[in-house]
């Protein structure tokens, strides 16, 4: 049994975001794997390293830097790596992306060669939380998101998903796409030699006509959506005090919460 | 009148085939020491070469005056008495070696008797050093002494039989030869040969039969030297104070070609080089290490002799038993949380004797553990995680470093070009709250010196102190080759700095990498603008005032006076108290050696033992210079509940307080 994570670069979750107009200033971003794909990683390892599974690919789509992601997961323990870079990628939406993905994962023999597809739950920058789902879509396979464990057994596999208030545990059969959350395992540290050995493990490039997709069909083109804007959240304000006689202050406030912050 | 001659007839009364006996026990035993000796250098030959210079000035220096083991007096004096009494009779026995072997008889006269009569207090000397060990032994019973192995007895039980037999021999010679007056200057053997005289055993058999006994025993203990744990100090220690690493303690060596290697830290007990090796072999266990040791004291499993023991114990079992390396590996019986207990305070390095240098093995079995096995605690994961990502071990986004200077409108290198001073600020002056508030004070004393500085900013990275430490060294080498590459570009030349740890790292270790130039701990560099009139200070604090050493500062870099001389400037002689255990002494705070950043599960915290150390002082104020020890206190004092009674200030905040410019 092979497994597949498709893993994503993203900004560092302490990034302070900088706007230049209304787009994304990038100089002063460090870009890592994004946190949730390193627990998809980790349990593809785990069921590895388990003798469960005998190899690990790892797919990612985006600029150049996709690949120290890449090397990131190879590093944890993964095979070899595939990279889809092409400049008519930029400003593909989360269904675009799926897509193309989908390409590349049947370029590699697909559902013939891997049965599990493990996802991080979402990716921290654009949070979609929507690629896993519709990746399961496009290939008609079940997808169990928000998982907190995996069980593989022989051609099914046990997943435990996290609902408001309680878990539910699901049955399903292989292939299946998983989507991790935190929780599911703890990430290890690399070792040094893991980390060395993972810069000479193979990396697979693929642009959009390597993979047979016309170039109108993917970035701002063939997305449904386009992002207009990117606007910071507003400052934070210095907390207002309110003093008083208490029948005072509370008539006060709920004036305030009424007339100034709307929510009552 | 008789002439009688002074001198007691080195070979009187001692049969011929006694006499071969002994010229052959002495080459035996001179051929077993050689052998003994031969076997334990070829064990350290087992190690990785490594270049060290041999100081012999210095070794011979501080076993003469015994200036370490003077240390603490108690144990000091009972070495000092054995030693002394032992070397003295070392002479003595060589003085008599040359009347006997060779043609000059100098053993006689006005020679003998002021030699015989020094022999004789040596000998008493060393029965009473001896003695107090014997009862360190059977009575006292240190803690620090355990385990104690047969060896610890044997040793001394047989140099004192050694002695005693000495002077028995002595005195029933005396007694035998009809008590010649001048053989009064050996009082104790001249009393001794009036009791045997009185027991009817005074006569030449007797002497004969102790004789015999004292060359066997004395031969025995000389052939035992080299094959006694305990008694091999007696020539390895020597040694290996001589072949000390000349640097400030605890500065840890580079792996050389890092990307090219396969194996990283103590993996294999080979991995260790032949003078970590010989540390394993000078350790006589004599425990001061352990009696210093804030990890040890505050109930964590580490203990320095222990680790020095195991491995010694794990070296033998490898070259001699003969066990291979999949069969017993290093760690078996060293566990993990052993490694990550340390500090590396050095206070281990600083009471040892032997000068044993245990912080570079700690860092190399660190290296095992994180480079080669990612076996680390998880809080220490995400340390390194957030150095790797932003820079700085708190995590904070990099981008932001230079924050706390925008207000102040503090220069970088950037924007000025040059400056006379780089100002480092190091990541906890410009991500920690509390220690951007200490910058911002030592900012302002530089200005009102007229201090021509500027900072990196966002240029500025981790210098790397806590990721060596803690064993990622491929982390520290990112760190300290992209900071050099920048003090390069700005062609920086002298930096002030307020954090002990980048003061270590900039100063001792980046020249490992191609930066050197003159590095200030603001502590320096403040007293030295107070000494040329550049800052004006009111007298005047009247908290009651204590200073802790923080152990970059004070026992890696020696620097104790300055922090006192400036708080003397502004604190009222009666006001300064000083700390139960400082300067060399001093106790850690805790977070040295990258446990800032580790959960400190087992045991008491350090820190509050630290507190709970200055509450005891009466202490209104806790001064300090270093930015963990700061946070330290800030944290313990609290734990304490002595948050309103005792103050915490780095030294920066009490002198911009006291300023007058």
């Amino acid at each position: 049994m092979k497994a597949v994570c498709f893993v994503k670069s993203v900004p560092d979750t302490e990034t302070r975001v900088r706007l230049t107009g209304n787009r994304l200033d990038k100089s002063e971003i460090k870009y890592i794997l994004n946190p949730y794909c390193e627990f998809a990683v980790e349990e593809a390892v785990r069921k590895k390293e388990a003798g469960i599974v005998d190899e690990v690919l790892v797919i990612s789509m985006g600029p150049s830097r996709a690949q120290e992601a890449i090397r990131s997961a190879l590093a944890i323990g993964a095979d070899r790596g595939v990279h889809i870079e092409d400049d008519n990628l930029d400003g593909s939406d989360a269904i675009v992306t799926a897509r193309v993905l989908v390409e590349a994962f049947k370029k590699e023999g697909g559902l013939d060669n891997y049965q599990i597809l493990l996802f991080g739950l979402r990716a921290i920058d654009g949070d979609t939380w929507s690629v896993p789902s519709m990746i399961a879509e496009l290939l008609g396979i079940p997808a169990v998101t928000n998982i907190v464990k995996l069980d593989i057994n022989g051609n099914k596999a046990i997943a435990i998903r996290m609902v408001e208030g309680g878990e539910e545990v699901f049955e399903v059969e292989l292939p299946c796409v998983f989507a991790a959350r935190k929780g599911l395992n703890e990430p290890r540290y690399p070792s040094l030699p893991s980390i060395m050995k993972a810069k000479k493990k193979p990396i697979t490039r693929y642009t959009i006509s390597d993979l047979g997709i016309p170039s109108d069909a993917v970035g701002k083109v063939g997305s449904f959506t386009e992002v207009l804007e990117y606007t910071l959240p507003p400052q934070r304000q210095a907390g207002k005090k309110v003093e008083g006689e208490p029948e005072q202050v509370v008539e006060e406030l709920i004036k305030f919460l009424r007339e100034v912050a709307n929510i009552i | 009148m008789e002439i009688v001659e002074v001198t007691r007839g080195v070979w009187w009364n001692v049969p011929t085939l006694f006499k071969i006996m002994v010229y052959l026990l002495a080459i035996v035993s001179a051929y077993l020491i050689y052998k003994g000796i031969k076997e334990r250098y070829r064990l350290w030959k087992r190690g990785k070469v490594e270049e060290r210079k041999p100081d012999i000035g210095t070794a011979i220096r501080e076993v003469l005056t015994h200036s370490r083991i003077l240390s603490e007096k108690k144990p000091g004096l009972m070495h000092a008495l054995i030693f002394f009494g032992f070397f003295v009779l070392f002479i003595g026995t060589l003085i008599v070696a040359v009347d006997a072997d060779t043609p000059l008889h100098i053993y006689h006269g006005k020679f003998y008797l002021i030699v015989s009569f020094l022999l004789e207090i040596a000998g008493l000397v060393l029965i009473v050093g001896l003695i107090i060990a014997l009862r360190r032994r059977y009575v006292e019973k240190p803690e620090r002494l355990k385990p104690e192995t047969s060896d610890d007895y044997v040793v001394l039980w047989l140099l004192l039989s050694v002695a005693v037999t000495g002077f028995i021999v002595e005195g029933v010679r005396i007694s035998a030869q009809g008590f010649p007056s001048f053989e009064k200057v050996s009082f104790v053997g001249y009393a001794l040969g009036k009791i045997f005289n009185f027991l009817g055993l005074g006569g030449s058999k007797t002497h004969k039969f102790f004789w015999f006994i004292h060359a066997i025993l004395s031969f025995g203990f000389i052939s035992y030297i080299a094959y006694s744990r305990k008694l091999m100090h007696i020539i390895v220690t020597p040694w290996n104070i001589a072949y000390r690493d000349p640097r400030p303690y605890g500065v840890v060596d580079r792996i050389p070609d890092i990307e090219e290697q396969e194996s990283f830290g103590l993996v294999r007990i080979e991995d260790l080089t032949w003078k970590q090796l010989m540390d394993l072999d000078a350790c006589m266990g004599c425990g001061r290490c352990q009696d210093a040791c804030p990890a040890y004291s505050t109930g964590k499993p580490l203990t320095p002799k222990g680790i020095i023991r195991k491995l010694r114990d794990h070296m033998e079992e490898r070259f001699i038993s003969g066990r291979s390396e999949e069969e017993c590996g290093p760690y078996e019986h060293i566990e993990d949380e052993v490694i990550w207990s340390c500090t590396t305070c050095a206070a281990c390095m600083e009471k040892c004797p032997a000068r044993i240098e245990h912080i570079d093995k700690i860092v190399e079995m660190r290296r095992y553990l994180t480079l080669m096995e990612g076996r680390i605690p998880e809080e220490m994961a995400l340390a390194l995680r957030n150095m790797e990502n932003n820079f700085n071990p708190w995590g904070v986004g990099f981008a932001s470093r230079a924050d706390w200077a925008r207000d102040m409108g503090v220069s970088t290198m950037s924007e000025k070009g040059e400056a006379e001073y780089l100002l480092w600020v190091g990541c906890a002056g410009s991500f920690d709250d509390r220690y951007k508030k200490v910058i911002k004070c030592l900012v302002e004393i530089l200005r009102a010196s007229g201090v021509d500085f500027a900072i990196l900013g966002v240029e500025e990275k981790c210098c790397g102190d806590s990721a060596r430490r803690l064993g990622n060294e491929y982390l520290f080498e990112m760190f300290a080759m992209e900071n050099v590459e920048v003090l390069k570009n700005y062609n920086v030349k002298k930096i002030i700095t307020a954090c002990p740890h980048g003061y270590h790292v900039l100063k001792n270790e980046y020249p490992q990498y191609g930066w050197s130039g003159e590095v200030y701990h603001h502590t320096e560099f403040i007293l030295n603008l107070i000494k040329n009139g550049k800052i004006k200070l009111k007298k005047g604090i009247g908290y009651k005032t204590v200073y802790h050493d923080s152990c970059y500062l004070g026992r890696h870099n020696g620097i104790y006076n300055e922090p006192r001389e400036i708080l003397r400037e502004i604190v009222p002689a009666a006001k300064y108290l000083e700390l139960p255990r400082n300067r060399e002494n001093g106790f850690c705070c805790g977070a040295g050696g990258g446990r800032m950043w580790l959960e400190e599960r087992i045991g008491k915290r350090i820190n509050i033992e630290r507190s709970e150390e200055v509450a005891s002082t009466g202490a209104e104020l806790i001064v300090t210079a270093c930015p963990f020890c700061l946070t330290m206190f800030e944290d313990g004092i609290k734990v304490i509940g002595k948050e309103e009674a005792i103050l915490r200030k780095d030294i920066a905040e009490i002198v911009r307080e006291a300023m007058e410019n």
